[in-house]
């Protein structure tokens, strides 16, 4: 469930978004970074390796001076040093008796060092004031005169620093901005997410035929207001075009009426004049059947828009549920028992003064609760049980025809109750789809409501109505 | 008998005329609102026949004119409104069936003779039948028994009722919506076979023992009981 969501969740664009944009984020830094650095402690590092050059540019100037000696080159060195101590030198000169001279700041020069114009980082161990030894890095490089081998260098050391810090620095910049990115792109996508989750219930709910279900539109008007607000509008012309169909239906159920019946009169009439049971007469009396099938049909398609429509009539009494349920199962039942099947009746009341009156048209409720009893005793097979219970409170009453039949798909349950809604095609020309709306509606129409559950194994329809 | 039928659809007004007129009764027709009720008022039937949707005036308000002016002849409301609700507001202003388009003219004529019939029995003193007989079958209605060559049957109470309707009416055919009205007091068309298994069940007790059928079923039509 957890991974699932998770795998939901990176499937999404905006994940996808946050990813390169987060990329991008970290790119910009990162050549920010480059740029700073490289006016900033890449120019002072410039400026040193500039001044090692100049001052061994001098010295190698100097040395091929002709009239120069080895004292007086040596003096140079000297003076410089004393001059400015961080000026680092080293001069080293092979005496005729093969020693070494040293003279500068330095003991001796490094083995390896670059020869210039090369630079070379070395460390050096340096004494300070408090007589303690540290390495500092410094950046020089080694001039090979006449005289014999010169180093140059200088310090280099709070660059260093610098530099380290300024990597520190940019690593948790760096890292800041990528959790910073992540975290807004998480929540921004999970808000995302949530709005587009409410669409995607929306259009579950319109397929599964709850056709007023509308979008919540916010008042900041943003993109999914507008969305929201145009998904809204073609839902509106969908519902207006449904009804208008449904109108047409109507209209075309109303004018064939009249035709049919002059058809049905001629048929009727011209059976007078032939022997109903001569093979004319046959096909007379099974075309007059076919036509009343007909006409039957239309009067429920105009009669379902009627109590669609839902006006409630002041000719509505008191109804004794009771009572209604008996008159159910003593008509049902020499349906039932064709089909050796059990069915019961049970009457529960919760309380000591039930009201088992609810108000509404008797002939219209009759009708509801036996079409639910037909369509359990029709589609639960041979030998199957047909319960009808009917709870009665102060409330209203609730009554559950409830069957051990094959039952339907839980997918369906909000279909079947559909205009012209065929769950099994081979079903066609039995009643048309019209039985369960014209059920529905007449439960609406008197204020209560009808669902479907799973008996295990069957179908459990549920009817409450309301005082 | 002597009818008034009241119908602007002149196809309609021609087929309910002549089905009656075959059936040897007299007919007067009208095809708007005023006519009819000048008809009614000046001229003396068993019965009417009015259309629910007149032009000039509406048939409740001709049926309300008609009780106003005392006319307490039964009527047959005919409406191509086939809605409980209009029913209910037919037989409020004082109709005594209720008919909707479209419809077969059997079914007219038997609940316009059934209608006029039970005017006449009422006009009368005689008291209720306490015994219906047909054949060698014998309904005691006083003792809730069923007797067929003497022997007592067992009989559910809706079976009882729905016997006790058909002998009522012996030799006309009944359809299954007036048997159902007349016997459940439900008014809708059941769409079902539900009637058809209720009237097996009946003739299966019946003619148990070999006994000869009574109830007939009429294609297209409904039933009826009669010897042979």
């Amino acid at each position: 469930m957890w991974l699932e969501r998770f795998r939901i969740f990176t499937r999404t664009s905006i994940w996808r978004f946050t990813l390169i944009f987060t990329l991008i984020v970290l790119l910009i830094c990162s050549s920010i970074l480059a740029l700073v650095y490289e006016f900033t402690v890449g120019e002072q590092k410039r400026q040193i390796a500039q001044q090692v050059t100049i001052t061994a540019q001098g010295f190698a100037d100097l040395s091929s001076s002709p009239n120069m000696t080895t004292s007086d080159f040596q003096t140079a060195i000297q003076q410089r040093v004393k001059r400015s101590g961080a000026v680092i030198l080293v001069f080293e000169r092979k005496e005729q008796n093969g020693d070494v001279k040293v003279v500068g700041n330095l003991n001796t020069i490094p083995k390896n060092l670059s020869e210039f114009p090369a630079l070379q980082h070395f460390p050096i161990a340096v004494v300070n004031h408090l007589d303690k030894t540290t390495v500092e890095i410094v950046l020089g490089t080694r001039l090979n005169t006449r005289f014999g081998k010169l180093s140059i260098a200088l310090f280099d050391n709070n660059y260093q620093v610098l530099e380290n810090n300024f990597r520190t620095a940019s690593i948790v910049a760096l890292l800041f901005a990528l959790v910073v990115t992540l975290i807004s792109g998480f929540l921004l996508n999970r808000r995302m997410l949530s709005k587009v989750q409410k669409i995607g219930e929306l259009t579950a709910h319109v397929k599964a035929g709850r056709l007023k279900s509308r979008l919540p539109i916010s008042t900041k008007q943003d993109e999914f207001d507008m969305i929201a607000e145009q998904i809204n509008q073609m839902l509106d012309e969908i519902d207006d075009l449904i009804n208008s169909v449904a109108q047409v239906t109507d209209n075309v159920a109303h004018d064939l009426r009249t035709p049919l019946s002059r058809i049905r009169i001629s048929v009727e009439d011209s059976l007078k004049t032939v022997d109903e049971n001569s093979v004319d007469g046959q096909w007379r009396l099974g075309l007059l059947e076919e036509i009343d099938q007909l006409i039957s049909t239309f009067n429920a398609m105009l009669e379902l828009s009627r109590l669609e429509k839902g006006v409630q009539e002041n000719s509505y009494g008191s109804v004794n549920i009771e009572t209604l349920c008996h008159d159910v199962i003593d008509l049902a039942t020499p349906l039932a028992e064709e089909k050796n099947q059990q069915l019961t009746l049970n009457i529960k009341t919760d309380s000591t003064q039930p009201l088992s009156m609810v108000r509404g048209e008797p002939n219209l409720l009759f009708r509801a609760i036996f079409n639910i009893v037909d369509n359990a005793i029709k589609y639960t097979q041979v030998e199957g049980n047909i319960s009808l219970t009917c709870y009665i409170s102060t409330q209203g009453a609730e009554i559950i025809v409830s069957d051990n039949g094959p039952g339907i798909s839980e997918e369906y349950y909000e279909a079947v109750f559909q205009r012209l809604y065929q769950l099994d095609s081979s079903r066609q020309g039995e009643g048309f789809g019209l039985g369960l709306p014209i059920v529905k509606a007449i439960i609406e129409l008197h204020g209560g409501s009808i669902s479907m559950s799973s008996s295990n194994p069957g179908l459990t329809v549920s009817i409450t109505l309301n005082q | 008998m002597k009818l008034l039928v009241i119908e602007d659809d002149k196809t309609t007004l021609e087929y309910i005329k002549k089905g009656f007129v075959e059936q040897g009764n007299v007919v007067d027709t009208a095809e708007n609102g005023p006519d009819g009720l000048f008809f009614a008022t000046s001229n003396s039937y068993d019965l009417v026949v009015l259309d629910r949707m007149l032009p000039k005036m509406d048939g409740l308000a001709v049926l309300a004119a008609m009780r106003a002016a005392n006319i307490n002849i039964p009527v047959i409301i005919l409406s191509a409104l086939g809605h409980v609700d209009e029913r209910i507001k037919g037989l409020q202003a004082g109709g005594d069936d209720y008919l909707a388009k479209p419809f077969s003219f059997q079914e007219l004529y038997i609940r316009a003779t059934i209608l006029v019939e039970r005017h006449s029995a009422s006009n009368k003193t005689n008291g209720p039948a306490t015994e219906l007989t047909i054949d060698n079958l014998v309904m005691d209605l006083v003792g809730h028994k069923v007797l067929r060559a003497g022997k007592e049957l067992t009989i559910q109470p809706k079976e009882f009722q729905l016997l006790r309707y058909l002998l009522e009416h012996q030799g006309q055919v009944i359809s299954r919506t007036l048997l159902f009205e007349s016997v459940w007091d439900y008014h809708f068309d059941p769409k079902t076979n539900v009637i058809d298994v209720h009237v097996a069940k009946l003739r299966k007790k019946l003619e148990a023992n070999g006994e000869s059928q009574l109830i007939h079923t009429v294609r297209g039509a409904g039933y009826v009981v009669r010897t042979l």
